[in-house]
């Protein structure tokens, strides 16, 4: 069983360095015949690493522990979606995925039938092939997923009990395809370089490409941050742990690129610059696998040291320099055809916004990095703590929500400057009137009225935007407000799926806002009956309920919880010890309502003797209240149903 | 042209307030990493600053209630300990042996911890490792 998947790699392989070979040879002394021989080597080489991921699934399911990765992964009590995500659950396996999508991605690229960019394809195809190569040594040589051990053991570790979470099943999968999906705009980019085609052909060719990887890591990141709140248990979602920045820089990159495109295809300007930023993503997403599977960040959830960072390291040094030379050496075909006149065009704006969301990414990076730079060069480790990324980050996130607003409002097409004045002062107006609504219900929180007045200034924009378009279209076609807003979306996905993302965008700021710099917490110690309160919340702790299932020993709070003087139910957080793992792991209460999150933690427990010899018990409680913190995940839905809307293929394609 | 002056001189002060936003936010998020040992080298300069300090968890770990008591081991001499006094939820993943990272401040012989961080409370690692 364990030597299909593992010959399967090595065929793949060798499939892969042929396809290479004969694509590069065929396009040069154009012979067809050597180039479709090239393709197909291309297919086969998706279909034996199809064969190669089938295998190792199959393994887990069958619970055959002679190989290492199973027993060290999986177990006979684990229910069927847990054994699956167990392909994903290890350094080896999550590597094997990996280069399983991308192999699915080179078989889309051979296949497809579009006449944009089929120049490109063999080029595009070598780089595919070249990192798919990559993952297939590693595979091969360094982090071989069918090892077999020398005996058979009775059961395996199975999964860690805090990966036992819905999380577990789609978190992983999504950010690892999103990673393995850009290489085809990557791929893409660098053959055009090599074939000195660099009109708006690799663009058009790329743009769907890039919708889904950055689909994928947007979703990736948004079921990271909701898995760590409902399930690590320290009350927040986002840390700026190194790990979670190597998840969040390719994505702001690819964000400002995604932005780019638009330009470089309309006003053909900003080409280098299009250029970098695909670039730049492709080598952030190795530089976070490199920093996820070293030792070289202090991060809570490295791999640990392994064996494939210094394949990573020279495998990042190789592009980077590699595909920095090819820019430079190609600087002259990458003169824009004309100039960005003014600031105040929607290129100017976009442009500004690339910037900012340039900068964005550097400074995530250098508070990720500096830890290590300043290890290398004084010898002692200086981390930076999150308020760096809080104070800095930050406000260059704001200015890029109030920017993306501004940039709704100026259309394409020249508009008159008063018009857009007009524009500008009515959202304006309109935030103003709900930052005094804040103010006069008690909010005093400058920051907040800042935030609160640029997403009230962005949406506005948004919707009285789109709100002109509708009506325009209803007046014209003379049909219902219904029909008009329907034809609009249809006949224009990507435009008004990206205004759903944007809002979704705006909704997600207003949640991480209120969540950050409003919530609550408290800690106490409660000796039975007794009750603390936070906020208007009074919690009263009834009692600790200790049980014995099967594997696992729970002891369990109940807390009676009321608001105001009603009672709202009750709620049982719970520390849970399980027979074959070593650390507890605590599974917190959560009441999520509209307008905030009461988040309850059961630090501690022990049982007292009082001095009249009765037994009670003491607990300590971590009690949060988050607000508005449902709205990241409702906005997260949103920003997912849009930006499918984008990407789904129109009629015209 | 005036107008174009306008547009620098904005541009100017944005840039400006922009780098003291940067330079301000990342000198005051500055701290510094030590293994015990050094920091029980430098204790006197660094009593009473934030700093993070990493080691491995001793055996005595004493909780009371909320409080907790434990010694972390410099990495590489064992003989070298640390004491800290820490208080609220503790980590799933904290463990006797474990490595941890504790950040907080140095004053008088005791670390008083404002937080834990696990190291290696791996996702990707559930294998027993000692």
């Amino acid at each position: 069983m364990a030597e299909i998947g593992y010959i399967s790699l090595i065929i793949a392989l060798v499939a892969s360095i042929y396809s290479i070979g004969a694509y590069i040879f065929g396009s040069r002394t154009n012979r067809t015949a050597i180039t479709n021989s090239a393709s197909k080597s291309v297919l086969i080489s998706t279909v034996l690493l199809t064969i190669s991921a089938v295998t190792l699934v199959v393994a887990l399911v069958s619970h055959q522990f002679q190989i290492e990765y199973v027993a060290a992964y999986s177990s006979s009590t684990m229910t069927l979606p847990y054994l699956i995500s167990a392909l994903w659950a290890g350094n080896a396996g999550s590597l094997l995925f990996w280069g399983w999508i991308i192999s699915l991605a080179a078989a889309a690229v051979v296949l497809r039938r579009r006449n944009q960019g089929q120049e490109l394809i063999p080029y595009t195809s070598v780089i595919i092939m070249a990192v798919q190569s990559f993952f297939l040594l590693l595979l091969i040589f360094a982090q071989n997923p069918f090892t077999k051990l020398d005996f058979i053991p009775a059961e395996g570790s199975g999964l860690n009990p805090l990966l036992e979470n819905p999380g577990m099943i789609f978190h992983p999968p999504a950010l690892l395809a999103g990673y393995a999906i850009f290489v085809v705009p990557f791929a893409f980019a660098i053959a055009a370089l090599l074939k000195r085609k660099l009109d708006n052909d690799w663009l058009t060719a790329v743009k769907r490409w890039t919708l889904l990887g950055w689909l994928l890591l947007g979703a990736g990141n948004l079921i990271g941050a909701w898995w760590a709140y409902a399930e690590l248990g320290w009350g927040g979602y986002w840390g700026w742990d190194p790990v979670e920045n190597a998840g969040l820089m390719p994505w702001l990159m690819a964000t400002a690129f995604v932005h780019s495109i638009m330009i470089q295809k309309r006003k053909g300007v900003l080409k280098i610059w299009s250029m970098l930023l695909i670039i730049l993503t492709f080598i952030l997403i190795i530089f976070g696998t490199f920093i996820t599977r070293s030792d070289i960040l202090h991060s809570v959830h490295t791999f640990g040291e392994t064996a494939v960072s210094s394949f990573f390291l020279v495998f990042l040094i190789t592009v980077f320099v590699g595909s920095l030379s090819l820019i430079i050496y190609r600087r002259k075909d990458l003169k824009d055809d004309t100039e960005i006149g003014t600031l105040f065009s929607r290129e100017g704006a976009f442009l500004i916004n690339n910037i900012f969301l340039f900068i964005a990414t550097f400074v995530v990076f250098w508070g990720t990095i500096f830890p290590t730079i300043s290890e290398l060069l004084s010898g002692t480790s200086i981390s930076v703590a999150t308020s760096y990324f809080n104070q800095v980050a930050i406000p260059f996130l704001l200015a890029i929500v109030l920017l993306s607003g501004i940039c709704i409002l100026i259309t394409w097409r020249q508009i008159s400057t008063k018009m857009l004045r007009s524009n500008i002062l009515w959202s304006a107006i309109s935030a103003l009137v709900v930052v005094v609504v804040l103010v006069a219900f008690g909010t005093r929180h400058w920051y907040a009225l800042i935030v609160y007045f640029i997403c009230s200034f962005v949406i506005w924009a948004l919707l009285s935007q789109w709100f002109r378009e509708i009506a325009a279209v209803r007046r014209t076609k003379a049909i219902t407000w219904f029909k008009a807003c329907w034809s609009l979306l249809v006949t224009n996905r990507s435009r008004y799926g990206g205004f759903i993302v944007h809002i979704a965008i705006i909704i997600i700021t207003i949640g991480v806002v209120g969540s950050s710099l409003f919530d609550v917490e408290k800690e106490t110690e409660l000796l039975t009956g007794e009750s603390m309160t936070v906020n208007d919340y009074t919690i009263t702790f009834n009692d600790l309920i200790p049980e014995g299932v099967e594997s696992r020993m729970i002891v369990k709070a109940e807390l009676d919880v009321y608001k105001g003087d009603k009672f709202i139910g009750s709620m049982h957080p719970q520390v849970i010890f399980h027979t074959n793992f070593e650390q507890p792991v605590s599974e917190v209460a959560i009441r999520s309502t509209l307008s905030e999150d009461l988040y309850l933690i059961l630090a501690s427990w022990e049982t007292i003797t009082l001095d009249d010899g009765s037994q009670t018990y003491r607990a300590g409680l971590s009690a949060l209240v988050n607000p508005l913190v449902i709205w990241i995940w409702i906005g997260g839905g949103i920003f997912l149903f849009g930006g499918l809307v984008a990407f789904w293929p129109g009629r015209r394609d | 042209m005036l107008k174009k002056k306008k547009y620098l001189i904005g541009a100017f002060i944005l840039v400006v307030a922009l780098i003291l936003l940067g330079y301000f936010g990342f000198m005051g998020g500055l701290t510094y990493y030590y293994e015990v040992s050094e920091l029980l080298d430098k204790a006197t300069s660094v009593s009473g600053q934030t700093v993070r300090v990493s080691g491995n968890v001793a055996d005595d770990v004493v909780k009371d209630g909320l409080e907790m008591r434990f010694t972390i081991l410099d990495m590489s001499n064992n003989a070298i300990n640390l004491p800290v006094i820490y208080s609220g939820a503790v980590p799933d993943t904290f463990k006797v042996g474990n490595q941890v990272v504790v950040e907080g401040k140095y004053t008088t012989g005791i670390f008083e911890a404002e937080a834990i961080i696990v190291k290696c409370g791996s996702k990707y690692i559930p294998e027993e490792q000692d």
